[in-house]
């Protein structure tokens, strides 16, 4: 064994000192261009593709299915509305195009062209509004639409196929500098073959490696922390963090990790505070001793001191996923920031070498396509006319008993989507429209495993819990001890989000227009 | 990411470039070329903008004639939109209101070195007149910024990612030995800031461009390096000769004494109907 390395090893030296004595690299020019022509090119028109239909719609823009008329290869289109267009381009779009066009990889989706319109229809005589499309390959499904789709049945080793695929993305996005900020089950784009691709980089950014742990202290960059949807925010943005790495994301993916077993949302906040009791409820309140010196962070809307003090419980609640699916669950949602597994870490976790292994994705059934689009789309059909309220807010059926779900109905996906509200900065593949969000649902318990019974172990997790429709219909009244529901959707410039981060030698937002471009 | 290939201009693109196409001469559109990078260069040093953004415009806006006729575009819009497109890419965005303030002052600027050459008698103190608070003078500009952003961003493709030389520079000096050479670092350091003011960066890779500096360095100082085939220091960082000897020719060539005409020739070629005026007037009758 030792003599057969040994050899090898030789084999090795004896390799290198060959590689050593070779002549340099000789091209031709024709072999040069091969290797380093990228000619200028220009972006492509409008005209080359066939669109197709909605995919999606929101305050951003929306993104269209089409077709690219001489490869006929299908494609998402994706639109970046200029919404101050006297500021030129904006800087969150550009961010997100040059980290699109940089990153390379398997996970990670993949900008195919880029093209610019002056919308003529809807000139009104003189400046029409000009739009920016980004064109990426056409995936079956997100995330979050193939959860809610019953008929999709996802085996563990199906979750660890797809969990392997997002922490390698997101091993190869931290390795070079860059955050996601926006990590949610939506916001991951699979196709019928079983890859995975992370998508939306409209909040992502570079980031100082160093993360202000090293050697200069008080010149570290500040980011802001109005990032990630507040399900999968994690608990030192919640506090008021401004300097963070790769931690934030690797956050997000635990709440996706436990959000692909549990077929919804792990910990559905309905407010900030509300977001970090939950987070304290599942993975205990943290003290010096579990997270030293996590009071100095600002806090959370004014609250430092938490009253109830849990105990972590995350191992007791998800017991039944398996005992390595379970470790690897807890050192994802660890609340600490600098105890958190990295990414690289994550892809060698006992989980991912243990049985049942990652699925062969041709083993893979394939599904109708699912985007939360497509699904709401359907959803929202009025059923009948007097259920459409004249703002265009759909309310449920008067007379209808709520469903039943373990004694409470279960929220619908879309109820926990109004999120925080991120203001100018949504920008996403699959997202939401302005209008039309059912009310918030009658608060937990939601048969999750804080404060509602939990499927016996040894069902198979995932298929769906509730079999009343498609659809989610919330009882007419809502009882006073409920949460109050959430604030609806803010569009562009709304509430209070303008954080920008603190650049140095920057301008603190000085003459610029409030509700314009977020540059944080 | 770092590894993730710049583009650069393909051979026909350098032959035919599109102004050459519509008769302006190569020389004088490497002088407008140089002239353009000069504004973006001043008006970054007058806004205390970092070097890593004016550099990335100075690179974005030789990019950018590859695919556009100074016919259409002129270099002073051009360089504002980059610098203002770069300012953005590189984190350290600018107000609309500075840049468009700053290069105000900068075209006066030229416009006043006109006048002294046309009228030998007029003010020899430049003064600068704010734009008057009714006029369009900030909204002309405001507008042709956001389209020249935009322009670029198209016909570049929002392909906007530049490498710079710096940090290659000083792993090369390194690697030869040169760090204890001050002078010599210095010196290489100026040679690849003026590259920035001719194509070379849209032409080659970074490891020719930095080579060549180091070339030119090493010559006037009087730095032996070995440079007898096989023995070459450049082909160390994949630099082939010629490349390297042509980014020497277009770095030297910045330094050729130009004439009171031709000085004075690319100050008044700022705008795109001055380019086009002049087109009329010298190609047309051929």
């Amino acid at each position: 064994m030792r003599e057969h390395e040994r050899k090898e090893s030789e084999g090795e030296v004896k390799e290198l000192r060959e590689v050593k004595k070779r002549a340099p690299v000789r091209r031709s020019r024709k072999e040069e261009c091969e290797a380093y022509g990228r000619p200028f090119e220009g972006c492509g028109m409008q005209s080359d593709y066939d669109v197709t239909t909605k995919l999606g719609e929101g305050t951003f823009g929306e993104v269209h299915k089409a077709i690219h008329r001489s490869s006929r290869r299908v494609v998402a289109l994706k639109r970046i509305l200029m919404h101050n267009e006297k500021e030129g381009m904006p800087v969150t779009a550009l961010r997100e195009i040059k980290i699109l066009k940089a990153l390379q990889h398997p996970c990670i989706v993949e900008i195919l062209d880029m093209f610019v319109v002056r919308s003529k229809h809807r000139c009104n005589g003189k400046d029409s509004p000009l739009s920016v499309y980004m064109v990426f390959p056409y995936m079956d499904h997100d995330l979050a639409g193939l959860l809610e789709n019953e008929r999709v049945k996802l085996q563990p080793s199906h979750i660890k196929l797809y969990m392997k695929q997002l922490l390698e993305g997101t091993e190869y996005m931290h390795r070079n500098h860059i955050l996601h900020r926006d990590m949610k089950a939506a916001n991951l784009l699979i196709s019928n073959d079983g890859s995975l691709r992370i998508a939306d980089f409209g909040l992502a950014r570079a980031f100082d490696p160093a993360g202000g742990r090293g050697h200069d202290r008080g010149k570290e960059r500040k980011y802001t922390n109005c990032v990630v949807t507040r399900w999968y925010r994690p608990p030192e943005l919640l506090l008021g963090a401004r300097q963070y790495g790769g931690e934030v994301d690797i956050w997000g993916i635990g709440c996706v990790l436990g959000e692909m077993f549990m077929r919804r949302p792990i910990l559905p906040g309905t407010t900030d505070v509300d977001q970090l009791e939950k987070i304290w409820a599942l993975c205990g309140t943290p003290n010096q001793h579990t997270w030293p010196n996590y009071d100095d962070l600002p806090g959370c809307e004014g609250v430092k001191r938490f009253d109830t003090t849990y105990s972590r419980r995350l191992r007791q609640a998800y017991d039944s996923i398996g005992a390595e699916t379970c470790d690897l669950l807890d050192k994802l949602l660890t609340c600490n920031p600098s105890d958190r597994i990295t990414a690289t870490d994550a892809l060698d976790h006992d989980y991912f070498w243990t049985d049942p292994l990652p699925a062969d994705p041709k083993t893979l059934p394939s599904y109708e396509a699912s985007h939360e689009f497509d699904r709401r789309g359907r959803r929202n059909q009025p059923p009948a006319g007097p259920h459409m309220q004249p703002d265009g807010q759909y309310r449920p059926p008067q007379a209808q008993p709520p469903p039943l779900y373990f004694g409470q109905p279960p929220p619908h996906r879309d109820t926990f989507h109004n999120g925080p509200p991120r203001g100018q900065m949504q920008v996403g593949y699959s997202q939401r429209p302005p209008h039309g969000h059912p009310p918030f649902p009658p608060g937990p318990p939601y048969g999750h495993p804080l404060n509602g019974p939990y499927p016996p172990a040894g069902q198979p997790p995932g298929p769906p819990l509730y079999r009343q429709g498609d659809r989610w219909e919330p009882p007419k009244d809502r009882p006073g001890h409920l949460p109050p529901r959430p604030p609806p959707p803010l569009g562009r410039g709304g509430g209070g989000y303008h954080n920008r981060d603190q650049r140095r030698g920057g301008y603190a937002g000085g003459g610029r227009g409030g509700g314009g471009l977020n540059y944080g | 990411m770092s590894a993730a290939l710049v583009p650069l201009a393909s051979l026909s693109q350098i032959e035919r470039t599109p102004s050459g196409e519509d008769g302006l001469p190569a020389d004088l559109e490497d002088d407008l070329k140089a002239f353009g990078c000069k504004l973006i260069h001043q008006a970054g040093i007058l806004l205390k903008q970092k070097q890593v953004a004016v550099a990335t415009a100075q690179i974005l806006f030789h990019r950018f004639w590859f695919v556009t006729s100074m016919k259409q575009f002129g270099i002073g819009d051009v360089g504002m939109g980059a610098l203002y497109l770069a300012s953005k890419l590189e984190e350290c965005p600018l107000r609309m209101r500075d840049l468009i303030n700053v290069y105000d002052l900068l075209l006066q600027r030229a416009t006043h070195t006109l006048a002294l050459h046309s009228s030998p008698n007029a003010n020899p103190d430049f003064k600068y007149a704010p734009m008057s608070y009714f006029g369009t003078t900030f909204y002309d500009l405001k507008d042709a910024l956001v389209v020249a952003e935009m322009q670029i961003l198209k016909r570049l493709g929002f392909n906007v990612h530049v490498v710079l030389p710096y940090g290659t520079l000083v792993n090369y000096l390194r690697v030869l030995g040169l760090t204890s050479r001050e002078d010599a670092c210095t010196r290489a350091w100026g040679y690849l800031n003026d590259a920035l003011q001719t194509p070379v960066y849209a032409l080659y890779a970074i490891p020719t461009i930095v080579s060549a500096a180091i070339l030119l360095t090493t010559r006037h100082l009087h730095i032996s390096l070995p440079s007898t085939p096989p023995n070459c220091w450049w082909d160390l960082f994949d630099a082939a000769w010629e490349d390297v000897w042509c980014v020497c020719g277009y770095i030297m060539r910045l330094y050729r004494d130009r004439d009171m005409v031709e000085r004075v020739r690319v100050v008044g070629m700022v705008g795109k109907k001055e380019v086009r005026r002049w087109l009329e007037e010298n190609v047309a009758e051929q």
